[in-house]
């Protein structure tokens, strides 16, 4: 690799790599995001590979592209053949001779693999005009379908790294500054503090050591779109940490990514070397005066560590815990120095709105939100996987119209914002925008994106109690709010589940819930109590039923509920009896059968072998 | 000459010094804030949560632990309303249902008018876990003989892999800055004896009076540290 010395250097490499990429007649995206590579997707396109060379289709211009996530995750292993965008969904190695044969060469279409639309029976041919691209905005993501994350090259014949050229030679550092705060961009990672107030701090700090660092320590259960990012698209996170030094003052960067990230980790590092090689990223970048390194650290994979103070006292080699920030990172951070930290999602943000300007950027969005966010979009819904969409948004459109509804016909009955920590919403709330004020608002929050529906089968208590233990068992235990009332708080929410639990226990809760929210340490402790406090306010009805009636509606907490059989239902064929672990079941073949309450485990079996939906939970 | 600032306490005027934190100026003022887990000799760690307080700044009023909040000037603390006592009170509840046989946590209780709260289940633990044996031994005496081990409910101050610590020179400086007191320092047969951290040391006598003073592990530390000689560092304060 040669470096590059300056500006037109970059330029002339683009127009190289954009010529050449023109000449591809044809190419094969095959996505190499993780989800997709656990699903064979790797075989794919190895089979690719291999079928394009035995062909010799080269010559004629063919090429194959191991990409980045598509984001449509449910449907993987996804192919896309470019430039038609034929879309193929759930390819198997086996289908690979198939679709070159038929597509690439001769431009047939193969009928079976395309996406078949639940709602319609329609086949769709094409990426774009599938519901779940459809309503999104794909600003970040975009890349991701057509580039080869460890080719520095493939992201630069797509424009990459010209906004960093363009902040280099054309911007101040001050005047970067302003353009991301004029840009209004907030941070992606949860607390949503604006991103250019926490530069323009930091910038004001006198130091000749600063640091940034790239928060990739994804956590939430469920959420994967930072991983996808620093997957599929690496370098735009590193163009972003670039521009946010020069534009601070750093001279120091550190990716703090989860090792359990292996293909984060893998195309990190590499995007970094060939940055490095190519003079754009080390001493004078660009030919500039300008020097700036980035290291990787791999996080142990505590859900506190994505905590920023947490995170920092980690890269420096402490137990992961977090302090006060009554002084700000951005005054005194990683090391004693200025730091300024930011999520991988909100770093990408960072060339785009170098590249096409603050004043664009901030007409997308709401007043209070700018710019779009990728959400997890996952659960009791039809269409699961990474989804970008303008903030206010509604919670509907995500859900119905991008996610393709409830499966199974079942009803909507609640969604999850925000991570494990985030609050329940109701289906009163479906139109609700989603921007970082209205979720605050509704007692959810943005977080750092996760999107976890859920249907009538869910108990809400079941749900809070579900996530309590989650965020019980990742406390760090230092402060005690946090540490010992997620204790009780889970304690108790056990014994309502138990049908042990009364009213008291749910103004307990409430107390519980604000005191914490009030007087833990960090923010892992001051949301912990959204997913009962928001269970508690819209759903009250349930708790209820659970401490008074003792009777889960859903049928979850099993303690409180009895299966029968339903006599005119049942056909006696006794297939739920043969099943019964406990031989609770009892009755002639041909007969009603019954169930001894007495003998009965619960375990729901019988439920679910019976064809004549006869057994009941009451 | 350390620069000095000024800010209100419940209305009340009090000056302190750049550096020192709302509490220490609280206490300089003999102003009362609970805190379990401050001590002067160390760093802040804001864990325990008893010394919240509210912060009025320019516009903003937001909750803070006053030991480590920087004094700042032209603050107003307020040191009682509605929501600190609500979480005074739980964090109290919650530590006594960790801990329900601490004499000094119920002293404390009895002071703020803190009740238990029968619906929490209670553990037995002895330990308040503010971390202030950790600390000292850390930050004071500068031998790291224990530390935090676990997350969460499971969190635990112990020796590495809990067993017998070869580091703990026995001088039994966790054990006087524990505000619990759970820590028990035991003199015996010539020895000094921490149970809690598995470990003993013989006891030296004062080659002047003849009374105990420091341990054989505390002496070669002490030797290692300042480089003065045996003789000097083994008599004790009184006959010095």
């Amino acid at each position: 690799m040669k470096r590059l010395n300056s500006k037109e250097e970059l330029f002339k490499l683009y127009e190289e790599l954009k010529k050449e990429r023109e000449k591809e007649k044809r190419y094969i995206a095959v996505c190499n995001g993780t989800g997709c590579l656990a699903n064979r997707g790797l075989e794919v396109f190895l089979a690719f590979k291999e079928e394009v060379e035995k062909r010799n289709l080269a010559d004629v211009g063919v090429t194959v592209r191991g990409t980045g996530c598509h984001g449509f995750c449910g449907r993987g292993p996804l192919v896309v053949i470019y430039p038609e965008k034929i879309f193929y969904q759930k390819v198997k190695p086996e289908d690979v001779p198939e679709i070159v044969e038929k597509t690439v060469v001769n431009g047939e279409v193969v009928e079976r693999l395309l996406y078949e639309d639940p709602a319609t029976g329609e086949k769709i041919l094409h990426e774009e005009d599938i519901p779940f691209y459809k309503k999104q905005m794909r600003l970040l993501l975009a890349a991701n379908g057509i580039i080869d994350p460890k080719s520095i090259y493939d992201y630069i014949s797509i424009g990459g790294y010209q906004a960093l050229a363009k902040a280099l030679t054309e911007m101040t550092p001050r005047g970067i500054i302003d353009e991301v705060i004029k840009s209004g961009l907030r941070g992606r990672g949860g607390a949503g503090f604006p991103t250019g107030w926490k530069w323009d701090d930091a910038a004001k700090h006198d130091s000749p050591i600063k640091y940034v660092i790239c928060n990739a320590d994804e956590g939430d259960p469920g959420a994967y779109m930072d991983r996808s990012l620093l997957e599929g698209n690496p370098h735009s996170v590193i163009e972003g940490m670039i521009i946010g030094a020069y534009a601070v003052g750093a001279t120091e960067g550190y990716i703090y990514v989860r090792k359990e990230y292996p293909l984060a980790v893998e195309n990190a590092t590499i995007a970094i070397q060939q940055a490095k090689e190519l003079g754009l990223l080390g001493e004078n970048i660009l030919g500039t005066d300008f020097s700036f390194d980035i290291k990787i650290v791999r996080g142990g994979g505590a859900f506190v560590c994505g905590e920023s103070s947490a995170l920092m006292a980690s890269i420096e080699g402490r137990v992961g815990e977090p302090r006060s920030k009554y002084i700000h990172a951005t005054e005194s951070g990683l090391w004693g120095r200025p730091t300024v930290l930011n999520n991988v999602e909100t770093w990408a943000n960072v060339p785009i709105i170098i590249t096409r300007g603050a004043d664009w950027y901030a007409t997308i969005g709401t007043e209070g939100s700018k710019g779009t966010k990728i959400f997890s979009l996952v659960g009791a819904v039809n269409n699961t996987g990474l989804v970008e969409v303008p903030m206010g948004i509604t919670l509907r459109e995500v859900i119905f119209d991008i996610g393709g509804g409830i499966p199974g016909g079942k009803k909507f009955k609640a969604v999850q914002t925000g991570g494990p920590s985030g609050g329940c919403l109701p289906a009163e709330l479906l139109d609700l925008p989603v921007d970082f004020d209205s979720l605050d608002e509704a007692g959810s929050m943005m977080g750092s994106g996760g999107m976890i529906v859920m249907d009538e089968g869910a108990c809400m208590v079941d749900v809070a109690r579900y996530f309590v233990k989650f965020l019980t068992e990742e406390s760090c235990g230092k402060c005690t709010p946090c540490r010992e009332g997620l204790r009780q708080m889970l304690e108790t929410l056990n014994k309502i589940t138990r049908g042990e639990g009364t009213e008291e226990d749910i103004a307990l809760l409430e107390e519980l819930g604000e005191v914490i929210a009030n007087a833990s340490l960090c923010g892992l402790g001051k949301s912990a109590p959204n997913p009962v406090l928001s269970t508690i306010r819209y759903f009250r009805d349930e708790y209820l039923e659970h401490v008074r009636d003792k009777k889960c509606r859903a049928g979850v907490c099993k303690a409180l509920v009895t299966y029968v059989i339903d006599e005119e239902a049942c056909t006696g064929c006794h297939v739920c009896a043969l099943r019964c672990p406990v031989g609770a079941i009892s009755g002639e073949r041909k007969q009603p059968h019954r169930i001894d309450p007495e003998k009965c485990i619960k375990c729901g079996i019988c439920k679910e072998v019976c064809k004549f939906n006869a057994v009941k939970v009451i | 000459m350390m620069e000095r600032v000024s800010f209100t306490i419940d209305g009340k005027k009090v000056t302190g010094y750049k550096g020192q934190t709302v509490l220490q100026v609280a206490r300089d003022n003999n102003i009362y804030i609970p805190a379990l887990c401050f001590d002067d000799e160390v760093k802040p760690y804001a864990a325990c949560r008893m010394c919240l307080v509210q912060v009025k700044k320019g516009k903003r009023v937001k909750l803070v632990t006053a030991c480590d909040y920087p004094a700042t000037e032209g603050i107003e603390v307020t040191t009682n309303s509605e929501i600190i006592e609500k979480c005074r009170k739980v964090v109290l509840q919650l530590l006594m249902a960790r801990c329900p046989n601490l004499p000094k946590l119920k002293e404390i209780a009895e002071k703020l008018g803190v009740e238990e709260q029968p619906r929490f289940v209670k553990a037995n633990d002895d330990c308040i876990l503010c971390g202030l044996c950790v600390r000292v031994c850390e930050d004071v005496v500068g031998v790291y003989a224990i530390g935090f081990e676990g997350r969460g409910f499971t969190r635990r101050v112990c020796t590495p892999f809990d067993e017998e610590s070869p580091s703990c020179i026995v001088c039994g400086a966790c054990s006087y800055v524990c505000p619990v007191d759970v820590i028990p320092i035991e003199q015996k047969d010539g020895y000094r004896i921490m149970e809690r951290w598995h470990k003993k040391s013989k006891l030296i006598p004062c080659p002047k009076c003849g009374n105990y003073y420091l341990t054989e592990d505390q002496l070669k530390f002490l030797k290692e540290k300042t480089g003065l000689p045996e003789e000097e560092l083994t008599i004790c304060p009184d006959c010095r």
